[in-house]
């Protein structure tokens, strides 16, 4: 039997039809939630995004899952783990500095009512060792260890392009993102032969420049957490490339000066690893314990742990719920090849903008050559889940359900002794008006595309051009402000 | 041969075709500084990964306006996107980006 992936659309006119609601909507068809037991530990997985970076979730999304998983009976958390040091000023890669950025970013236990937690420890080498030999690449895998002793795991995931994944799915949020500091080392081809970045990246240390025409040149010496490159007294690159780990921190300033070339292989083995990690989480929790949530909505090219992001590449696609990961990474990828581009996004530019061509090869990947099905077929070879699945849509849930809950009444029960003893409204100004209004103006002299067509008023302190308006000399400007503005004018409105 | 620097090598044939047809020695000149500048770009890796197509693109773009109208508003246009160019190509990224 094909596994389902339940689905909303993107589009909203009513509170039952929010983003929030649909999410909670989705969660329920997919019956995601009877996998939870009253007491389980329920670990909700996210991205809370790198510093600067803006389309990662909106936390709102992770609290209403927490309060809902309460509701249920559960003990939630929020969770996402370390990163490696990316680049040379990475703004997650302890748990200091994700909390930090978290916090930025909106996600607190206080925004979120429950716990935010760093699944992977202050560096990252808090996890649990897992066995894969059913691995394509990868024949075990280290998992976060807050995330390997919650009983039930929702990957809540936000779904958009990667540089070096291609796509940033549900895969990707386990097989990267519930993967301790050890882990991401291991997925990235850290220490391997062939794949790893010391194995097998091209090094040219002629193309360095010298000290003299390199500002950024002790940089070099400096974006290494091993401390593997050195600028010699005579002005030539080293690298003690036996001893580097992948932690791709060096990349973007050695690409770009030519003293590497970078290996499309080490990208494609990561995108494999990635599905066999993901099945490694999986293990660590439990196959019928894990949920998965992708809400395809502000489509970034890149992912969010770039340091900003970018116009999304296709219009908002909706919101998947499903048990199997591979089969809603697929939907979503089908739903993207399905949609037209956004007009002037980077799909656009790459010239993927139309509907039913494939959007992510060329506008999410970082080098060419990479696909947005390889993490997704290796999961099918390991036998994490299915790509064939069937799309069920889902209708929506109806506004009772999604009423204010800490005070569901109607206005009048809620508000009515309040306004009597607290009066917002001045009834005793102006015959019972309340407030001092002009009886009647010309709205349509304010509707013109072009500007107003009504003189600016003569005591307006700025006009809009940053210049101050003088204050009339006479009579006549005042005048001819009320006739301009006001059809019928009173005495005493100005 | 790598998407960016395929839509380069288009940009400065087209370029070249059009500036013999240039009749103002001047145009001539900038029209032969930019395809310069683009030469001395292409082999950065900004081509020769993804991140350099959409300029690459745009300087093709540009470079069809100037074949279809050898005016130097157009040049201008192609030099804005060389100037673009040249400010970003060098630009450190992270390889995720
Ligand atoms: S040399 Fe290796 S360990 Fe050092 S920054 Fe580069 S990728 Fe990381």
């Amino acid at each position: 039997m094909k596994p389902a992936v339940y689905f909303m659309d993107a589009r909203s006119d009513s509170p039952d039809t929010s983003l929030i609601a649909k999410m909670l909507t989705v969660f329920d068809a997919a019956r995601l939630g009877e996998m939870i037991s009253p007491g389980d530990v329920v670990a909700i997985k996210v991205h809370c995004g790198e510093w600067n970076s803006s389309a990662y979730l909106r936390p709102v999304y992770a609290r209403a899952l927490a309060d809902h998983i309460k509701e249920l009976g559960g003990r939630p958390f929020v969770c996402d783990t370390t990163t490696l040091t990316y680049s040379p000023f990475s703004s997650r890669a302890t748990e200091l500095d994700l909390l930090i950025t978290a916090e930025r970013n909106g996600y607190t236990s206080a925004t979120l009512g429950c716990p935010f937690i760093c699944a992977d420890g202050y560096v990252g080498t808090s996890d649990y060792r897992v066995d894969i030999p059913e691995g394509f690449i990868l024949k075990e895998a280290y998992i976060a260890q807050a995330i390997a002793a919650a009983d039930v795991l929702i990957a809540l995931t936000h779904f958009k392009g990667h540089g070096m994944g291609v796509i940033g799915g549900a895969l990707k949020n386990l097989g990267i993102g519930a993967q301790s500091k050890r882990g991401k080392f291991s997925v990235h081809m850290g220490g391997h032969p062939k794949y790893g970045v010391g194995g097998g990246v091209k090094f040219t240390p002629e193309a360095f420049k010298g000290k003299a025409n390199d500002v950024n040149w002790e940089l070099l010496e400096n974006c290494c957490p091993y401390g593997l490159f050195k600028v010699t007294a005579d002005d030539r690159i080293e690298w003690d490339r036996k001893r580097c780990v992948t932690c791709l921190g060096c990349l973007g300033l050695m690409n770009p000066r030519g003293i590497f070339e970078p290996l499309q292989e080490q990208f494609d083995a990561t995108d494999a690893a990635i599905a066999d990690a993901a099945l490694g989480a999986v293990k660590a929790v439990g196959r019928n314990k894990v949920g998965f949530i992708n809400m395809a909505v502000d489509v970034s090219p890149k992912c969010d742990c770039a340091g900003f992001s970018d116009i999304p590449i296709v219009p908002h696609l909706g919101v998947f719920a499903s048990k199997d990961p591979v089969a809603i990474d697929q939907a979503c990828v089908d739903a993207a090849m399905r949609s037209p581009g956004t007009p002037g996004s980077l799909s656009e530019e790459m010239g993927v903008a139309g509907a039913g061509q494939r959007k992510f090869d060329l506008a999410g990947a970082a080098i060419e050559g990479l696909s947005e099905q390889t993490t997704i077929n290796t999961a099918v070879v390991n036998g994490l889940g299915s790509r064939d699945h069937e799309l069920v849509h889902v209708a929506k849930a109806g506004p009772e359900r999604f009423r204010f809950p800490p005070d569901p009444r109607p206005t009048y029960k809620r508000f009515g002794k309040l306004f009597e003893k607290f009066q917002p409204f001045p009834r005793e100004r102006f015959d019972g008006q309340g407030f001092d209004r002009l009886p009647e103006v010309d709205l349509s002299a304010v509707k013109h595309p072009d500007g107003p067509k009504v003189s600016i008023h003569p005591h307006a302190p700025y006009h809009g051009d940053g210049t101050q308006h003088p204050a009339p000399s006479n009579g006549h400007a005042a005048e001819g402000h009320r006739h301009g503005h006001a059809a019928h004018s009173h005495s005493g409105d100005d | 041969m790598p998407r960016a620097q395929e839509l380069l090598d288009q940009a400065i044939a087209t370029v070249e075709a059009a500036s013999q047809e240039l009749r103002d020695e001047r145009l001539v000149a900038r029209a032969a500084a930019a395809v310069g500048e683009l030469r001395a770009q292409r082999d950065k890796f900004f081509f020769k990964s993804l991140v350099g197509v959409p300029l690459a693109n745009k300087a093709k773009v540009t470079a069809d306006s100037l074949m279809n109208g050898r005016t130097a508003s157009n040049l201008e246009a192609l030099e804005a996107i060389v100037a673009e160019i040249k400010s970003k190509a060098d630009a450190p990224g992270t390889v995720l980006t």
